[in-house]
């Protein structure tokens, strides 16, 4: 098992922990509750089974259904459209659909798995990706900003 | 990827509720209602509810907008496109038996057979144009989606 958190100027803003058993690829994620409001904020904030995107994210807990919010805005060059498939596509693009899911600001976070064979190498791969693509979401569209402008004119 | 009847269930009653928000309700088909799989696609047939009182008016292209923010972008069926590649095919195999190229619509430059790829000469002439009858289609809108990666195929038939 493979824990990562993204820490930003003190805050942990995502904890995330991969492992790889006979099932596939396991995820539990959690995050602070910020992360969550901004992506439900990207869409109208209806949440919709996962299982209406596809069918490769499965809740552990069979009894329980993954929801993940809807998304209407751009999210320039993080993919979060790729709801329940697999973390990388054919042509090498991340999947940070995951952070739509419903209930990962929750004290116990959100678990599912991935089924299918996941090679050891690829899940150090893996985790390294996340660590640098969920560092950079947070700090493209999170981390607080502020810019004062003045402008000024002397009279002629 | 195949489908079988548990996958198409699961489908239907995820996006159930929502499709009634733009007046339609789904129907399975195809062969994964009627063998219990398939290994080409699901087809989903979505009816109009007709009740105005309760949930207004049909509203097609909204629903056509729905679910391509499930599945992504779709492409009328009969065409020779795929949304994941975001352009036409330049090749597409046909195994087994030779295939002239005026048999398919629309023309495709280079065919596939036990031959290897036979390329096709351009401009193309076709001497013996194939006539197609109009067919006036219950269906308002005929679609094709291709989602995870384009392994997956879904046909969604909206009635009028």
């Amino acid at each position: 098992m493979t824990d990562l958190e993204v820490v930003k100027s003190g805050t942990t803003w995502l904890e995330l922990s991969i492992g790889r058993n006979a099932r596939g690829l396991t995820v539990h994620a959690k995050c602070v509750p910020e992360l969550e409001t901004f992506v439900k904020s990207l869409g109208s904030g209806q949440a919709m089974p996962a299982s209406a995107y596809g069918r490769d994210w499965l809740p552990i807990d069979p009894y329980t259904s993954l929801q993940v919010y809807d998304l209407a805005k751009p999210t320039g060059n993080f993919r979060l459209t790729k709801v329940s498939e697999p973390f990388m596509s054919r042509e090498g693009v991340l999947n940070l659909a995951f952070l739509r899911l419903v209930g990962l600001s929750s004290p116990e976070g959100v678990k599912f798995v991935i089924p299918g064979p996941a090679p050891k190498s690829f899940v150090t791969d893996l985790s390294a990706d996340l660590l640098k693509n969920c560092r950079d979401f947070i700090r493209e569209f999170l981390v607080p900003v502020h810019i004062n402008l003045r402008i000024s004119s002397q009279p002629v | 990827m195949s489908w079988n009847l548990n996958d198409g269930l699961e489908l239907v009653r995820a996006i159930q509720p929502h499709c009634k928000n733009y007046g339609y309700h789904i129907a399975l088909g195809g062969g994964v209602l009627n063998a219990g799989e398939s290994e080409h696609d699901l087809d989903l047939y979505m009816l109009p509810l007709n009740n105005e009182k309760k949930y207004g008016p049909s509203r097609p292209d909204d629903l056509v907008v729905f679910l391509e923010t499930l599945w992504g972008k779709s492409a009328d069926i009969g065409t020779n496109y795929r949304p994941d590649d975001d352009q036409p095919f330049e090749e597409m195999p046909f195994r087994g038996r030779a295939v002239y190229g005026w048999e398919v619509a629309p023309p495709i430059r280079a065919l596939v057979n036990e031959e290897g790829v036979v390329p096709l000469g351009n401009p193309w002439i076709n001497p013996h144009p194939k006539v197609f009858k109009k067919v006036n289609s219950t269906y308002l809108r005929s679609l094709k989606f291709f989602r995870n990666d384009g392994t997956e195929r879904i046909d969604v038939f909206i009635a009028n």
